[in-house]
């Protein structure tokens, strides 16, 4: 197969780094690299929910550049950034070439010429600054940071996660396409697709182990029963075919009657048939060690009608802490991995 | 003094002997461990490989000979790339007391910072310390998990992949589609920038290619009735 050149070279064209090349140079290189660990490092110290006021990082383009002098809080670690950031006010570090961290909280704002910046405006919104020009960060639709994607070496903590982070508020993009209206009361027809892709995309983003870790979506087990996720891991002989259900009702823009409803009784059927799958895929690929995941998006709502707007409280949180039981039987097969509900909080207000 | 010069002789054994015997796979593994910690907590073992992989292959785009990177590559019918030289390196760094296993992956104990430092001052390893950097530091700009996937795509790799069989991987100087990555990469980054540069240009490209490729795959499966 024959290289698209034109390709690659658009999308050098189009990338911050080159342009960053282009403005500075060598240096304007070395200090972003230099920017992007420290960027790293906060994110890594807070949670991303805690920077909705917005973060603001600086690192200084040459040995000279002096840290603005305005009462900062002066840091030696990063990491000590988690207790001293109280979750509420914009963030601001400037770091400067010897290593020296200067840190605001509360608006502040850089002399942008001697320094290279990055800002977190609110999720899917980030931003490098050069001294002359601002450029755009690729979006990754199920992190609201790109530079805040968690790694996971196992696929159970990663689900773990993804349930809290991407799952709870639709914080992915595709997640928040799959409701009919911002409440988050009610699919639109065949949310299934959404979940799959946002599932699909957060592991492949954040399972570690080389590139073998493969989320593919609609592997076929056999050509006739599909499962919904497989992943594999190239470096041994384990796959774990991931089955999807959701939960709640669904119904088209304009309809006024539901399209479809699914209760618990969807969600045991989907460990029937993930245990028929993993009968099936060890007979027909018995020199792989397959284990099974069910992943039951939940979005039932209690008191819900068609066309409801809004829910009571209680009405809207009724299923959050009502976890499903499954037959014993099932849950003791030694390839049936414990089912995990990822529910979606109803939005408020 | 003494130490530099007897390793530079080959004879060096600072680490068990068997581990010795290919120190540019010693040198790559910790300086793989020690580059990816800050970013992941520590290194898989095939994390190692892959990164060592993706260093070799920027040595080649920079026109260094492949025999000269001092050990190979190979795809088996189930691990690709796969070497074992650094396989051997990362066991007998870890009897040796020089890294541990966490639960993100190995990291350097300080025995393994004092070493790993000792053999970054070495000229033996200047040249390719640089490549090693750009291939870690690659994980600045992309997801780690996705410099993973996009290496595997790399023509040679997804060749091997897709034969499932064992054979050496880059062999005398690589494949030719591979140079005909090298060559549009090399036209769409200015001379003497940054390897980085090059390494996340690239490994966009490839990345870029997989998506379009599994989106492809999913209309497809989508069409069927």
């Amino acid at each position: 197969v024959k290289i698209d050149s034109s390709q690659l070279y658009g999308l050098a064209e189009s990338a911050y780094i080159l342009q960053i090349h282009k403005e500075l140079g060598s240096p304007g290189t070395a200090a972003l690299q230099g920017l992007l660990r420290v960027v790293q490092s906060v994110h890594r110290a807070i949670a991303v929910e805690r920077l909705s006021a917005g973060l603001l990082v600086g690192y200084a383009l040459d040995p000279d550049a002096k840290l603005i002098d305005s009462q900062p809080a002066r840091l030696t670690s990063l990491e000590n950034l988690t207790s001293l950031h109280d979750g509420v006010s914009p963030l601001a570090v400037q770091v400067g070439r010897d290593g020296d961290i200067a840190v605001w909280l509360g608006a502040h704002d850089f002399y942008r010429e001697n320094f290279l910046s990055y800002e977190y405006r609110s999720p899917h919104n980030e931003v490098i600054l050069s001294p002359l020009s601002e450029m755009a960060v690729p979006i990754l639709s199920g992190f609201p940071s790109f530079y805040a994607v968690p790694y996971f070496r196992d696929l159970e903590d990663a689900l773990e996660h993804y349930g809290v982070t991407c799952v709870r508020f639709s914080q992915c993009l595709h997640l928040a396409a799959a409701w009919r209206n911002p409440g988050r009361l009610v699919f639109l027809p065949r949310p299934e697709h959404k979940m799959r892709d946002s599932l699909v995309q957060f592991l492949r983003l954040s399972l570690r182990d080389f590139g073998g870790v493969e989320a593919m979506p609609e592997q076929n087990v056999n050509a006739t029963r599909p499962v919904d996720v497989k992943v594999s891991w190239i470096d041994s002989n384990r796959v774990a075919l991931v089955e999807i259900k959701w939960l709640g009702a669904s119904a088209a823009d304009g309809e006024s009657r539901f399209k479809q409803r699914y209760f618990v009784g969807r969600a045991r059927e989907g460990a029937e048939q993930l245990a028929d799958y993993l009968d099936l895929y060890h007979r027909e690929a018995p020199n792989q060690e397959a284990r099974g995941y069910l992943a039951i998006f939940d979005g039932r709502r209690a008191g819900l009608r068609f066309d409801s707007e809004g829910l009571k409280v209680r009405d809207a949180d009724y299923f959050r802490s009502a976890e499903i039981s499954y037959d014993d039987e099932l849950l003791k097969r030694p390839d049936f991995a414990p089912p995990i509900r990822l529910y979606f909080d109803a939005a408020t207000a | 003094l003494r130490r530099t010069s007897r390793l530079e002789a080959g004879t060096r054994r600072a680490v068990p002997s068997d581990v010795a015997e290919c120190p540019e796979a010693v040198y790559d593994s910790l300086a793989v461990v020690e580059a990816l910690t800050p970013t992941a907590g520590g290194a898989t073992d095939s994390e190692i490989t892959l990164f060592c992989y993706l260093s070799c292959l920027l040595a080649m785009f920079s026109n260094q000979p492949v025999a000269a990177w001092g050990y190979g590559f190979f795809a088996t019918k189930s691990i690709a790339p796969f070497s074992e030289s650094l396989s051997n390196a990362v066991t007998d760094a870890l009897r040796s007391g020089l890294i541990i296993e966490r639960a993100a992956g190995y990291v350097l104990t300080s025995r393994g910072e004092e070493e790993a430092a000792f053999l970054s001052s070495l000229e033996r390893f200047a040249r390719r310390r640089q490549y090693i950097t750009a291939a870690c530091n690659s994980t600045l700009a992309v997801p780690l998990p996705r410099v993973g996937s996009a290496v595997t795509a790399e023509p040679g790799l997804r060749q091997a992949l897709a034969l499932s069989s064992t054979r050496p991987l880059l062999g005398e100087s690589g494949s030719q589609a591979l140079h005909e990555h090298f060559d549009a990469l090399s036209e769409a980054v200015p001379d003497h920038a940054d390897l980085f540069l090059a390494a996340v240009t690239w490994i966009s490209f490839l990345a870029a290619q997989i998506e379009a490729r599994s989106v492809s795959a999913d209309l497809e499966i989508s069409d069927q009735p």
